[in-house]
């Protein structure tokens, strides 16, 4: 297998916060058009992870590439054709739904008109159509988040990186979301999602890795494996309750 | 093209916003009250005497050059808190409202966030700040007090977009070393304040230590440059009026430390600093 069908390769990443290791000499491929699911208690270094890979934390060592771009090297490059959901997105909240999605396809290299009819299939794809010229600050917390998922496509990626995309959602939303990123998926895309709700990432992944104190601890492809996720999951991590 | 979204995206929502009313009155207030002051000096000319009775030839008739003396006085302060009120958001804002790691994760480089907002802003702000002079130059003639010359108005109107420019890059580069935009704002209104203190010490510090401290003093290359371009006609209060014999020499060091040291290298120093910075969400 050639490296350019790997659309996520990261190399010994390690990310230092003064004498606290977040990532620590992380080694992980994801193939073009895989799910990838990363799981972990809290303060496992998923975040983290993701943080470097958008380019938004310098690592401290190792490297990484998207889509055969090294992060380091060539950063525009490598952010040229991902999508990010962060972990409590942020907003302009006096900005229409609509507006936003747009403003956000045109950050990703999309033209105005094309980026018009982009944020209008994608208030579509969330359900949020009817409210799609309301400002974001009259949405409610379930609303906020389908409007935060849609503006990691609106722009066409290759890559998304989804940081807890179910959080806040009912659900039917739920459903409805990760309906939207299997098919996604499908289309060649490559994901990589965190989350803390292991039947989610059980449900839509193909592959999990199980992280903790930034190290990887467990990396498996769902068809294969004998056990349930949970199990594998307690099984992997000691944690400090344990 | 990222800059140009964001600029227009900047442009739009700041006109849009109900602070920019605030902005509106901010400014308009110091030309609204100069008028008023200009036309109480021309009715009571003892005004002017007492105002400038620390010059070596205190002004016994009104005259626009003095008017618009009085308003940089004025003015300058309002400019300031505009400048640090929405520049101080510039980076620190879009990390409070949790947006930097969704702008940052976009194809653009770093330094298009900031200059793209800081464009935008004088875009808005200098024009603003043009018209407001005008209307006040205006607002002289029908007083009656008259129109300056030609050199003079142009000296003032630098040293208005001069302050705001300086203002403004100084509150960019608090607004990258802060989390969040009230720390910016109040890291940027010490450090003017600071910096005000300093201009008035320098008129009672002896002439050596004055000298070294005006090579930091704003308000002493801003005098320096309005001198020149007035030709000598023109200088602001807080140095004490109309500098002596502004020649070339000094005119190109003053502007330079304006231009270049006080709002080009905060700047430059601000994208540098965040080029390198690790951002995370909130």
């Amino acid at each position: 297998m050639s490296k350019m069908e790997y659309a996520i390769i990261t190399n010994n990443l390690t990310k230092k916060f003064n004498d606290f290791i977040a990532v620590d000499k992380l080694n992980l491929k994801v193939k073009r058009g895989e799910i990838c699911g990363i799981v972990g208690p809290n303060g496992a270094g998923k975040t983290t992870l993701i943080e470097m890979l958008i380019c938004a934390l310098k690592p401290t060592s190792g490297s990484a590439k998207i889509l055969g771009k090294d992060i380091q090297k060539n950063p525009l490059k490598a952010r040229e054709k991902i999508g990010y959901l962060p972990e409590d997105s942020g907003f302009y909240k006096s900005m229409s739904g609509f507006r936003f999605l747009q403003y956000m396809a045109e950050l990703g290299g999309i033209e105005k008109s094309e980026a018009k009819k982009k944020a209008s299939t994608f208030l579509k794809k969330v359900g949020l159509s009817e409210r799609g010229h309301s400002k974001i600050e009259t949405y409610s917390a379930g609303m906020k988040q389908r409007l935060a998922i849609a503006q990691a496509f609106v722009a066409d990626p290759e890559v998304v990186f989804l940081d807890e995309p179910t959080s806040d959602l009912d659900p039917l939303a739920r459903e409805k979301v990760l309906e939207m990123i299997s098919d996604y998926a499908r289309k060649g895309n490559t994901i990589l999602i965190t989350t803390h709700i292991l039947p989610i990432t059980e449900k839509i992944s193909d592959i999990v890795v199980i992280i903790e104190k930034g190290k990887i601890k467990a990396e498996v492809i769902l068809e294969e494996i004998s056990e349930s996720l949970e199990e594998l999951y307690k099984n992997t991590i000691k944690g400090d309750w344990n | 093209m990222a800059l140009e979204v964001i600029i227009k995206r900047e442009i739009r929502d700041t006109i849009l916003s109900k602070r920019f009313i605030i902005y509106l009155v901010l400014l308009l207030l110091p030309v609204v009250l100069n008028i008023w002051f200009s036309w109480m000096m021309y009715e009571d000319p003892s005004i002017l005497q007492q105002m400038t009775a620390m010059f070596p030839e205190p002004l016994t008739e009104i005259n626009p050059t003095i008017c618009m003396m009085s308003f940089i006085d004025i003015t300058t302060f309002p400019i300031a808190l505009v400048a640090v009120l929405h520049s101080s958001d510039f980076i620190a804002g879009e990390k409070e409202r949790g947006m930097l790691t969704l702008l940052i994760s976009k194809p653009l480089h770093r330094w298009e966030i900031i200059m793209g907002k800081l464009f935008s802003f004088m875009v808005i702000f200098l024009p603003l700040l043009t018209l407001n002079f005008l209307v006040m130059v205006l607002s002289f003639i029908l007083i009656g007090i008259g129109i300056a010359d030609l050199n003079i108005l142009i000296g003032y109107l630098t040293v208005i977009l001069f302050y705001a420019i300086v203002y403004t890059s100084i509150a960019v580069l608090f607004s990258v070393l802060s989390k969040r935009p009230s720390m910016a704002s109040l890291g940027t209104i010490i450090f003017l304040i600071l910096w005000m203190i300093l201009d008035f010490l320098t008129i009672y510090l002896p002439k050596n230590t004055a000298d070294v401290l005006n090579n930091i003093s704003l308000s002493h290359h801003i005098n320096i440059v309005l001198g020149f371009i007035s030709g000598g006609e023109a200088g602001i209060f807080v140095k004490g009026g109309i500098p002596k014999d502004p020649n070339i020499g000094a005119f190109i060091y003053s502007f330079s430390m304006v231009v270049l040291i006080l709002s080009i290298m905060p700047i430059l120093l601000s994208v540098f600093i965040f080029e390198r910075k690790d951002i995370q969400n909130k």
